[in-house]
């Protein structure tokens, strides 16, 4: 067990050192010198000079790869080109935002995902799952974007029910807060929502042909607490896995879903930040989501670990 | 000769699609955004760029299937010059995808010494969320049909070369392999004659979906100002340009986001209907 752990966080660890030289290479990808991208039209000869030093971009690579690690490890991600302030604080003031809007959609694809799975596993072949199994496939190939801007057509425009963007802090106005994240939220969990379904009704048709499920029922044990008791228990176990995937997917969709209802989190960010040639901007928001998905996926294995002894490092 | 052949290879697909209605539909759907994309030219009602202000925002009509646009644009038009790109842009990233992910999965999964480093590489491009990783590439390398390609191959090709690695590491334990050493075949040999063609199978299943979510993806970076520049029409612009105006005109953006819908949801059927045939032990793919 300890041994599994110390490996896994090793690995972690290499991973967050490749990544962070992937999001550091990508300014090395800007054609032409990144100094005059960054200064932006129309800068002078002096600019694109300060801006070269004041970036560290005159200096050989390796110093600049050494000074990038040696940053990171103080949690200096550089600064905006645009807004002259440190990245992290940027990012920061935009996570309040994402993490609303994130964890209302994950809440909703893992109730309706896992009960629709659950649903379809139990009356496998029947219509309830060929229902479910043709909704999540719509649920994997509906572009959200498309999506978000139809219920924008049908529930802003036409019934005003809701508005049709914009964000409300929870701690100003909690009402307003969950009327502007309730379309957002739908929109970005249907896609996770056909994912989970579908794992989950895999992972319980793949248990209830099991041995003890039959021992279970054997025994007189009634349906539902077999099913309960025994099967969904069992069957949950590769839906915990795909947690980190589920969360990865979720910041994917947040970049076009916050363009579409202007709501200014991370995805929104990246997207302005990619207007506006910022490149410390996009390097950091690069880098912070996928340290995050590296340390959902480092908690959700040693959870597993934990969880099942068998787990072994491979 | 040819008609006795033809009469035979007939009943044989019926036999062999005819209980994978998934299949089936999934080529249905696919095949005819691939006939509005081959014949753009001769059934678009206009030219697809053509503007005549006199005609903005006019409702979908006979002469104009889709309605207009706000700039007197033919919407029809537009979307059936779009799919020319989704499809082509899908294309390349899957041939891009699977050339690349075929080679570095087969290495990974069979020089067992340069596995590690290759699966750490990976799963370093696999940590970003992928339409943000592919963001940022095109931004980076200004926006264009090769560069989105070059973006959703970085994307894809890691987790095609996890698929492939993963049947490669299974079958070059199997007994054949070590019979064809002993029987002295070169391990180059062993790698393409022998291990290459029983990753096949996952492999165009896992492609199959790789061209879906391009597709999807490619749609998103248009819609952001990421892909194709205009005046190439592209299904995801035309959403972008159609959103300003959901109030007054609203199929501007309902017809190129069908005609998505029904490419992107055809080719997830076949990748489910493949994946019967020739990978029935794997459950869902990852999006």
């Amino acid at each position: 067990m300890i041994g599994f752990i110390t490996k896994r966080l090793l690995t972690a660890v290499v991973v967050l050192a490749i990544v962070s030289l992937i999001s550091f290479s990508l300014m090395q990808l800007v054609p032409g010198d990144p100094a005059v991208v960054l200064a932006g039209v129309g800068a002078t000869a002096d600019q694109v000079e300060a801006i070269r030093q004041a970036y560290g971009l005159d200096m050989p690579l390796p110093v600049q790869i050494g000074r990038w690690y040696l940053g990171l490890l103080h949690g200096d991600l550089g600064r905006s080109v645009l807004m002259g302030s440190p990245v992290t604080q940027v990012i920061a003031e935009r996570l309040p935002a994402t993490l609303s809007l994130t964890a209302i959609a994950f809440a909703i694809s893992l109730v309706v995902g896992i009960a629709g799975g659950i649903l379809a596993a139990l009356n496998q072949d029947r219509w309830f799952d060929r229902f479910v199994l043709a909704s999540s496939a719509f649920g994997l190939s509906i572009p959200s974007f498309w999506l978000a801007i139809l219920l924008i057509i049908v529930f802003s425009v036409n019934l005003n029910w809701l508005p049709a963007g914009g964000y409300v802090p929870l701690g100003r106005d909690p009402v307003g807060w969950a009327m502007s994240m309730i379309l957002p939220a739908f929109s970005l969990a249907l896609l996770q929502i056909g994912y989970l379904a579908r794992i989950t009704r895999t992972a319980l048709v793949d248990v209830l042909s099991q041995d003890y499920i039959r021992t279970a029922v054997a025994k007189g044990i009634p349906h539902w607490r077999v099913v309960t008791r025994h099967a969904v228990r069992n069957a949950l176990i590769p839906v915990v896995t795909v947690v980190g995937i589920i969360f990865s997917l979720m910041l994917s969709g947040s970049v076009v879903i916050e363009t579409v209802f202007s709501i200014p989190g991370l995805g929104r960010l990246m997207s302005s930040a990619i207007m506006s040639r910022d490149y410390p901007v996009i390097q950091g928001t690069l880098l912070v989501t996928a340290a995050a998905f590296s340390l959902i996926n480092l908690l959700v294995d040693i959870i597993y670990a934990v969880v099942d002894p068998r787990v072994k490092y491979d | 000769m040819t008609e006795l052949a033809d009469d035979g290879g007939a009943p044989r697909f019926a036999n062999w699609a005819g209980r994978n209605w998934a299949l089936v539909l999934g080529l249905v759907m696919v095949g005819s955004i691939v006939a509005l994309a081959l014949l753009a030219e001769i059934i678009s009602p206009a030219s697809p760029t053509r503007m005549r202000m006199a005609q903005a925002l006019l409702p979908p009509s006979g002469a104009h299937w889709f309605g207009t646009d706000n700039l007197g644009r033919d919407v029809a038009s537009r979307v059936f010059y779009g799919t020319r790109i989704s499809l082509f842009i899908g294309i390349a990233t899957v041939l891009l995808t699977g050339i690349a992910g075929t080679l570095l999965g087969l290495v990974a999964g069979y020089v067992r010494t340069l596995d590690g480093v290759l699966m750490r590489i990976m799963d370093g491009f696999m940590a970003f969320p992928a339409l943000m990783l592919a963001v940022a590439i095109t931004a980076t390398l200004g926006p264009s049909s090769i560069n989105a390609v070059v973006a959703l191959a970085a994307v894809y090709i890691p987790r095609t070369a996890r698929v492939v690695r993963a049947s490669a590491l299974v079958v070059s334990q199997l007994d054949y392999v070590e019979s064809a050493r002993v029987l002295g075949c070169s391990e180059s040999r062993i790698l393409w004659r022998h291990i290459l063609p029983n990753c096949l199978g996952p492999l165009i299943v896992q492609l199959t979906f790789v061209f879906a979510y391009a597709v999807l993806s490619e749609a998103a970076l248009s819609f952001l100002g990421m892909g194709t520049p205009p005046p190439t029409p592209t299904l995801g612009a035309v959403i972008a340009e159609g959103r300003d105006y959901v109030r007054e005109a609203p199929w501007i953006c309902l017809f190129p986001g069908l005609a998505l819908l029904i490419c992107v949801l055809g080719l997830n059927l076949m990748g489910d209907g493949l994946r019967d045939r020739f990978d029935p032990r794997r459950s869902a793919g990852e999006p």
